[in-house]
């Protein structure tokens, strides 16, 4: 009787234990890893442990068994501990699992979102303009020339201006000296016939564009565009441009940032940071 | 009851190959030892199963002796993972 009752609490063991692994397989990060397997593998060992002390009886194995169990229940849980700690100090960012169909987004723009709701505070114009401008992750490796023709489209469209004109002036610019200020960053800007234009596009290039010899691959770059008359906004930007680019920790965050629209929030929250006049 | 311990053992050792998956697969550090201490237990319960299938009591000791390894092996390695010696 013992052994049949021992196998079938050892058999719900098994079964927890089983579907323990499958959780290590399914679950997204290694945080939620931890929280499936960790806690149903010593469950479920217990149970297995549990049941072979009911089958045997109080002999030697039985006894091992219940010792076992005690120090399986007291180290899987310090274990797990050790590696949540570690994973953590190890810079592992926490995946957002709930509704990751909807958006993919982390945690910590999410709860941007919320300090922004609480607060509102005082847009200046490159607030808004990061608002709107078009933002483009560039998957390849390109050339000066080939960047230009890429973007000219667009830059033209935010500025109401006539693509190939922009992309000629831009060219002509780079011409005549270089607009790349470091080996990682750059801003391109042209300026334009009429009046009443300004615009802004930001590009990050994973695998870098090539600008000249000393900047062969440049993965932050804004562009600027507008008429003479609007020559203010074009220093204030710049000057608003370099407050964010010199921000703690901004190269590596933008580098990490996994699509558009986490590049926008990093370039907005970046922005907020900025020390402001009152 | 041979035959139920029989498969019993077999779901085990699907587990274990789930965390070998696991340990294969990565993607980073802490899930390879996430994965490395699962399979530790598993294989504690694998011993006790196995007791039970033989009827020899030896094989709880190995569990016992393997679960305490288990677990120095893994402080070891979340040590590691924090970048810190291991007296500190």
């Amino acid at each position: 009787m013992n052994e049949w009752i021992g196998i079938g609490i050892v058999t719900v063991g098994v079964i927890y234990d089983l579907l323990a692994c499958i959780g290590l397989i399914r679950m997204p990060d290694i945080y939620t890893r931890l929280q499936t397997a960790t806690k149903a593998v010593t469950m479920g060992t217990c149970l297995i442990l549990i049941g072979v002390t009911v089958y045997f009886g109080f002999n030697a194995a039985g006894a091992t068994a219940l010792l076992t169990m005690v120090f399986v229940l007291i180290t899987n849980p310090t274990a797990a501990h050790a590696i949540a700690r570690g994973a953590h100090s190890s810079g592992i960012r926490v995946e957002r699992i709930t509704a990751q169909g909807l958006l993919s987004r982390r945690v910590e723009s999410e709860l941007w979102d919320h300090i922004r709701a609480g607060k509102e505070y005082e847009k200046d114009h490159f607030d808004h303009m990061l608002e709107s401008c078009p933002i483009i992750d560039l998957e390849k490796h390109m050339g000066r020339q080939e960047f230009f023709a890429h973007i000219a489209p667009q830059i033209g469209d935010v500025l109401g201006a006539d693509p190939d004109l922009v992309e000629e002036r831009l060219i002509a610019r780079e011409r005549e000296a270089a607009t790349a200020l470091a080996p990682n960053f750059a801003i391109p800007h042209v300026v334009l016939p009429g009046e009443g234009a300004f615009g802004m596009m930001v590009v990050r290039a994973k695998d870098g564009v090539w600008f000249s010899k000393e900047c062969p691959t440049v993965q932050c770059i804004f562009i600027l565009g507008g008429t003479e008359d609007r020559w203010h906004l074009h220093l204030r930007s710049l000057a608003a441009i370099a407050q964010v680019v010199l921000m703690e920790d901004f190269y590596e965050q933008w580098m990490e940032a996994g699509n558009e629209q986490e590049l926008r929030e990093l370039l907005q929250w970046a922005a907020r940071q900025r020390p402001r006049e009152t | 009851m041979t035959t139920a311990m029989l498969i019993l053992l077999a779901l085990l050792v699907v587990s274990s190959y789930l965390c070998l998956y696991r340990v294969a697969r990565g993607p980073t550090a802490p899930d390879r030892t996430v994965a490395i201490d699962i399979l530790g237990i598993i294989l504690v319960g694998f011993c006790a199963l196995v007791s039970m299938l033989t009827g020899e009591d030896f094989y709880m000791s190995v569990g016992l002796a393997w679960a305490l390894l288990s677990f120095i092996g893994t402080l070891a390695l979340a040590k590691y993972l924090e970048g810190k010696e291991f007296d500190e």
